[in-house]
């Protein structure tokens, strides 16, 4: 099994850019948190404060490395604090099906 | 006294005299009942009175027939609907609750909007919604609610146009366990029995005002039924949306349309937890923290 040097992503190495999302979700925003439906699925995905972030930053744009950096630079964090919490908001987009494939 | 018009009741009882019609507007969508016995009209009556029709045209979607004797079909009392032979019962308290369970299965599988497992009320136009699934305490909660000076909405479902988002009425009968007549003191003589354990109230019985909801929710509250004193404490809004969405009954139908509303309406509205042993103190304290100032 490939190991990603960022974290535990198989799929995706640190200069991929993220995203972007399926065109058809429906995305809201609740007192800061986007909220997600998934039409095909029929599911709900309330993100975190964090996780809407990297959603917001998941447009094809940007690699796993850059949003990781920018992440960082808005909250006054390094980097490596940030690097696990990012990975898994990733991660649980992508297992929601919520990034288009490629 | 009319006659059953053969057409509409079925030809078999188009000879049966009628002791009771009522054309009732349950979710937008008219239902015609009749009786031919007036023991089953006198409790009916007051039963679908928060549902009567202002105008009595339009088709019905549905049609009920209640007979008492039924000779055809060798039954103490039986129902008809539309134009067939349905059930047949030996007593009309079992009679009834079938009706109403029967009847609240088809206005919320008809209903073309969003609709929410909830007890609803509302204060001076605004509505608190309390989306719980069966069991949760709802009509007891709304019950002790509407004694305490709420205006009555439902004891059964948020319904939500999903165009206007105008909130509809649907003022069930409330049925109460006996438990729930006791917690709320309800004496079961001013309602009417179904079994032993149920008794049906309606709202006039508890003195209760139907609300005209309006547009939108000032509060949705989750009720959760556990020991000691009664509290209300702030949920986050998004923990509200997943439970109005948990609770709904037809969000599958227009599923993208329902997360959107549903989403909208919670934007604008306090979510809370509501958690209490005693209905009356619980409602007691939403009037004291979620009634108008």
């Amino acid at each position: 099994m490939d190991r990603s040097p960022l974290g535990t992503l198989v799929w995706m190495g640190p200069d991929e850019v993220v995203g972007p999302p399926v065109t058809s979700v429906v995305e809201t925003d609740i007192d800061g948190c986007v909220v997600l439906f998934h039409p095909e699925t029929a599911e709900v995905v309330i993100l975190n404060a964090t996780a809407s972030d990297v959603w917001r930053l998941s447009d094809g744009n940007n690699t796993l490395t850059e949003m990781i950096a920018i992440l960082a630079r808005a909250y006054h964090v390094d980097t490596k604090s940030i690097k696990d919490d990012v990975l898994s908001a990733v991660s649980l987009l992508e297992d929601y099906g919520l990034f288009l494939r490629r | 006294m009319s006659r059953i018009a053969g057409s509409a009741w079925g030809a078999a009882d188009a000879a049966l005299p009628l002791a009771m019609e009522a054309r009732v507007t349950l979710l937008r969508d008219c239902y015609h009942f009749a009786s031919t016995s007036p023991r089953i009209g006198r409790i009916l009556d007051p039963l679908l009175a928060p549902f009567l029709c202002e105008s009595s045209g339009g088709p019905a979607a549905h049609r009920f027939l209640l007979v008492e004797q039924c000779l055809r079909h060798e039954q103490d009392l039986c129902i008809h609907f539309d134009g067939a032979h349905r059930m047949g019962f030996t007593r009309l308290g079992p009679l009834i609750s079938w009706l109403f369970t029967c009847m609240n299965g088809m206005a919320l599988e008809d209903f073309d909007g969003f609709a929410v497992h909830a007890g609803v009320i509302s204060r001076d136009g605004d509505v608190i919604a309390f989306p719980a699934e069966s069991g949760g305490g709802k009509t007891t909660l709304v019950g002790a609610a509407i004694m305490a000076g709420f205006e009555y909405v439902s004891d059964e479902a948020l319904c939500v146009d999903f165009d206007s988002g105008q909130i509809l009425a649907y003022p069930r009968p409330l049925v109460l366990s006996s438990w729930s007549q006791r917690a709320l003191g309800l004496n079961p003589v001013h309602g009417q029995q179904l079994c032993e354990d149920e008794t049906t109230f309606t709202p006039r019985q508890l003195k209760a005002r139907i609300a005209d909801p309006g547009v939108g929710i000032a509060h949705v509250v989750r009720p959760v039924v556990r020991p000691g004193p009664a509290t209300l404490v702030h949920m986050a809004r998004t923990d509200g949306l997943a439970w109005v969405l948990g609770n709904s009954f037809n969000h599958y139908k227009r599923p993208a349309q329902a997360f959107e509303l549903a989403a909208a309406l919670v934007r604008e509205a306090t979510v809370w937890r509501l958690e209490f042993s005693d209905p009356l103190s619980a409602a007691a304290l939403l009037l004291d923290q979620l009634g108008p100032s």
